[in-house]
């Protein structure tokens, strides 16, 4: 656009966009500094995702973690005395079952 | 053909938890649950980063993400969504009622401004006097996709304008502005009241970054006639 229609493009962009150019208006003073570092170290992420799977759905989350905890203990039981509650191929299935969960509210928050 | 801004905005009524501080003092004051609302010029906090080229805003009522010539797509978009994953843990946001991704491409051309108009005129409007008595052009689409809305815009332009209208607060590199190119202006959002998941966000930026870049590029190739 040339500079004779300056002025009429710059009505027409503010106007034909919902985001205006600046995203945001300046109602405060603006703090400038040379670099900053935005990303979450890993372990920290994945504990917020946990936390944030904890929170928005409480009694599965909580179920999925009892799963995984009981098949763990049957099955370390098993191997440790060979002793039971529940066959471990069922206790497996419910270590699937629970991991299975855990992990689609991990995504789901990530 | 380059990405040369992108923009991330979210819009909110309820004002976020973490950054309600006046109502949380006024309901640890009074000893009741109790709503300070907010003050009559709103609370922003900006912030510039030169050497990411970024201009990133905290407000009680949005927030907003801005990069200007990043070194590839993928960075300028995994900034973006890093921004936010970091600001949401602080801020804490619930329903937000407008997500928004705006990005503007060039496509530099190394012929004289007037012969770019003509290349638009020619590639794009039909030969009427309006057309071709007008000194520059420009056009501007609606476009849909789902229930996302799309404002579209594209046309020739110079260095000078660019750095006038659209640089206005970021950080930029003067001198890796291009001096005559051909830009394509695409504002994707969606205004409808949504839950905030961090997962929603990266998803709906990626979307809206790739459709972007195919409708840029599909202009651009018109204009150089592939």
């Amino acid at each position: 656009m040339s500079s004779q229609v300056l002025s009429l493009s710059r009505t027409w962009i503010s106007d034909t966009n919902e985001i205006s150019f600046p995203a945001v208006l300046s109602e405060g003073k603006t703090i400038t500094v040379d670099d900053i570092d935005l990303n979450i170290p890993q372990a920290q992420s994945i504990a917020i995702a946990f936390q944030e799977a904890y929170k928005s759905h409480p009694p599965s989350f909580v179920i999925s973690t009892v799963l995984v905890l009981i098949g763990l203990a049957d099955i370390l039981m098993f191997l440790e005395s060979s002793i039971y509650f529940f066959h471990p191929y069922i206790a497996l299935g419910l270590m699937v079952t629970g991991i299975g969960m855990l992990s689609t509210m991990y995504v789901a928050n990530k | 053909m380059k990405l040369f801004k992108l923009i991330v905005a979210i819009n909110y009524t309820e004002i976020p938890s973490g950054l309600n501080y006046r109502t949380k003092l006024l309901t640890l004051l009074t000893g009741k649950e109790q709503n300070a609302g907010k003050l009559p010029f709103g609370e922003n906090f900006e912030l510039r980063v030169n050497g990411k080229k970024l201009f990133l805003n905290v407000g009680l009522d949005k927030t907003g993400f801005e990069i200007n010539q990043p070194e590839s797509e993928q960075v300028a978009i995994n900034e973006g969504i890093s921004f936010f994953k970091k600001v949401y843990n602080f801020a804490q946001w619930k329903t937000i009622d407008r997500i928004g991704v705006r990005s503007f491409w060039v496509d530099t051309y190394s012929i004289e401004f007037s012969k770019l108009i003509e290349l638009y005129k020619e590639k794009f409007f039909r030969e009427v006097p309006l057309i071709s008595r007008a000194p520059d052009v420009a056009f501007a689409l609606t476009l849909k996709d789902g229930n996302r809305k799309i404002n579209f815009n594209t046309g020739p332009m110079q260095k000078k304008q660019l750095v006038e209208v659209f640089l206005p607060q970021a950080p930029f590199e003067e001198k890796d502005v291009p001096e005559t190119f051909a830009f394509v202006d695409h504002d994707y959002y969606l205004l409808e009241k949504n839950e905030y998941k961090n997962a929603f966000l990266e998803k709906f930026v990626n979307n809206a970054v790739l459709l972007a870049k195919t409708k840029a590029s599909e202009t651009f190739k018109i204009l150089r006639g592939k």
